[in-house]
C-alpha cells in the first residue's frame, strides 16, 4: 500500500461532541429545567464519543446561559475538547498527530471555533445556528433557495465552506466545514403523507455526512439511561455515583465487544457481569440432597411407601435410593440425611 | 502533514479471552474500589452505622445497582418484599434480597457515594489509558 493510500485511511477519526442529560430530582446546583425534553429536570454533561462508541473526557459545564445564545461565549467549553485530543496525541508513543474530525452542534458552532480547529490542524463539521456571527449572512444565504436546493460560500482563510441546504419548506440546515466535500449526491427521502413513497433528491455530501454521525452522543446517553433507575435521591452524590456505575458498564461493554469480536447486547453483557459477580460476592449455595435424589412421579403406578413405619400407597420413586415413598417420607428421609 | 498512521484505534491492549467482569474491572479498578471503601468507612463512622464498608461490600452495591437497573420495579422497596408475600413471585427479587436487606441497601447508597469530579477524573483517565479514539 502506498503512502497516499495510508493518508486516505488517516482521515477517518470522527469525534462527536455534544451534551447529554442525566435525569435527576436531586438538590443539586447542576440541575437544570429544560422544557420539551423527555426528562426536563436533568443535569447536563458534555462528552466526546468516537466512532467505536467509546466515550472520552466527560465534563460538567454548569452553564447558566441560554442554550442557543452567542456561541462564541461558549468557546472555552469546546476548547477543552480540542486541547484534550491534541494533548492526548502528544502523550502517545511514538509521537503522532491524528486529524480528528469534530462533529459539533449549533450551540457551540462559530467562526472562532473553526479558527481554533484550523490552528490545531483538525477538522470540523459544525452545524450553525442563526445566532452565529455574522448574522447578516443568514438572510442573504437563505434568499431564493428552493426546496432541497443548496448553496455554499467558501472561506479560503480557514480552508472551509459554509453550506446551506433547504431541507424542508421552512427548515434550513447550515453547516460550516473544512472536511466534507461539496459534491452533489442523491439523498433518499420519504413522503410524510400517504402514500409514503420514497424519492431521491439532489443534495450536498455535507448533509449526508452530518446526519450520519451527529447523534453519537445521544446514542451513548440513551444506552446509559436504558438501565439507569430514576429515583428521587436528594443527595446528588448518589445520583452521580449510580450514573457513573452505568457509564462504566456501557464503556466496558463496548470494550468487551471490541476486544473479543463478539456482539453481545447490553442486557446480555450486564447479565453475564452479574453472574460472574454473584459467584464472587455471594456465599456458595449449599448442595441440596434433594437436587440429586429428586422424587419422580411414576404416573399411574402405585406402591407401598418403603420408609417405615409408613406403609401408605404412594406414587413417587427416588431413583438414586431406588425406593418408593410418599412425598413427606422422602423429604424427611433425605433432609435428615 | 499528519505523519504515518501510527495509532491502532480501539483498545490499546486487546485481550481476546477477556471475560465480561474482567473488562469491567479494567475501568472500575482496585484503586477506585478502595477509594469508595475508604469514603464509605468515613460515612459509616460519622453515622455510627455497623454496615460493611470493604471493597467486597462495594462490589455488592455495584451488583445491586446493575440488578435494580434490570428489574426496574416501580419502587425499589418492591425488590425486597419477602419471598412468599407477593402474588406468584411477581414482586421481590431473590438476587437483590441475597445482596442486601432494604435497610442495608438504603445505607449502601449513602456509603458508596462519591463526587462527580473524582469520578469524572477517574473515567477520563481510564479512557485515555485503555483506548485509542476513533475508527
Amino acid at each position: 500500500m502506498s503512502e497516499s493510500h495510508l493518508s486516505l485511511r488517516v482521515c477517518y477519526r470522527k469525534i462527536a461532541v455534544d451534551e447529554g442529560g442525566l435525569p435527576s430530582w436531586a438538590n443539586s446546583k447542576y440541575r437544570k429545567y429544560t422544557p420539551g425534553k423527555p426528562h426536563p429536570n436533568a443535569i447536563e454533561y458534555l462528552v466526546a464519543v468516537d466512532e467505536n462508541f467509546f466515550a472520552f473526557n466527560i465534563t460538567w459545564p454548569q452553564d447558566d446561559s441560554k442554550k442557543y445564545d452567542d456561541p462564541e461565549k461558549k468557546l472555552d467549553q469546546m476548547r477543552a475538547y480540542v486541547t484534550y485530543f491534541v494533548e492526548y496525541d502528544k502523550q502517545q508513543l511514538p509521537r503522532s498527530k491524528q486529524p480528528y474530525i469534530f462533529y459539533i452542534d449549533s450551540r457551540w458552532a462559530s467562526l472562532k471555533l473553526m479558527e481554533l480547529l484550523h490552528e490545531n490542524q483538525l477538522f470540523g463539521v459544525l452545524s450553525c445556528g442563526e445566532n452565529m456571527r455574522p448574522k447578516v449572512l443568514w438572510s442573504w444565504i437563505k434568499a431564493d433557495l428552493a426546496k432541497y436546493d443548496w448553496w455554499s460560500i467558501g472561506l479560503p482563510r480557514l480552508s472551509a465552506n459554509l453550506v446551506c441546504v433547504r431541507t424542508k419548506d421552512k427548515v434550513y440546515l447550515k453547516i460550516l466545514t473544512n472536511y466534507c466535500a461539496l459534491k452533489e449526491i442523491q439523498y433518499k427521502k420519504r413522503k410524510r403523507k400517504f402514500p409514503m413513497t420514497e424519492f431521491y433528491v439532489a443534495a450536498c455530501d455535507v448533509q449526508k455526512e452530518y446526519n450520519a454521525f451527529k447523534c453519537k452522543v445521544d446514542q451513548l446517553n440513551k444506552a446509559v439511561l436504558e438501565y439507569f433507575r430514576l429515583s428521587r435521591y436528594l443527595d446528588d452524590k448518589v445520583t452521580f455515583t449510580q450514573f457513573f456505575i452505568h457509564l462504566f458498564t456501557v464503556q466496558s461493554w463496548t470494550y468487551y465487544n471490541a476486544c473479543t469480536g463478539r456482539s453481545l447486547s447490553q442486557l446480555e453483557y450486564r447479565v453475564l457481569v452479574l453472574q460472574e459477580l454473584a459467584v464472587e460476592i455471594l456465599p456458595p449455595p449449599q448442595p441440596s440432597v434433594l437436587a440429586v435424589h429428586w422424587p419422580k412421579h411414576m404416573g399411574g403406578r402405585t406402591h407401598n411407601c418403603q420408609y417405615s413405619p409408613c406403609r401408605n400407597n404412594c406414587t413417587y420413586f427416588c431413583i438414586a435410593c431406588e425406593k418408593w415413598g410418599c412425598l413427606k417420607c422422602l423429604e424427611k428421609a433425605h433432609l435428615n440425611g | 502533514m499528519f505523519g504515518k498512521f501510527t495509532q491502532v484505534p480501539g483498545p490499546k491492549n486487546p485481550d481476546v479471552n477477556l471475560s465480561p467482569l474482567q473488562a469491567l474491572r479494567l475501568f472500575v479498578n482496585d484503586t477506585l474500589a478502595t477509594r469508595f471503601s475508604n469514603s464509605a468507612a468515613k460515612v459509616s463512622s460519622q453515622n455510627q452505622w455497623t454496615d460493611e464498608t470493604s471493597v467486597h461490600a462495594f462490589w455488592k452495591y455495584f451488583a445491586a445497582v446493575l440488578g435494580h437497573g434490570i428489574v426496574q420495579y416501580a419502587e425499589e422497596r418492591q425488590a425486597y418484599v419477602a419471598e412468599k408475600s407477593s402474588v406468584a413471585g411477581l414482586l421481590s427479587n431473590s438476587f437483590l434480597r441475597d445482596l442486601h436487606t432494604f435497610e442495608e441497601w438504603q445505607h449502601a447508597k449513602q456509603l458508596f457515594a462519591m463526587s462527580h469530579i473524582d469520578l469524572s477524573a477517574h473515567f477520563n483517565q481510564r479512557a485515555s489509558d485503555l483506548l485509542n479514539p476513533a475508527q
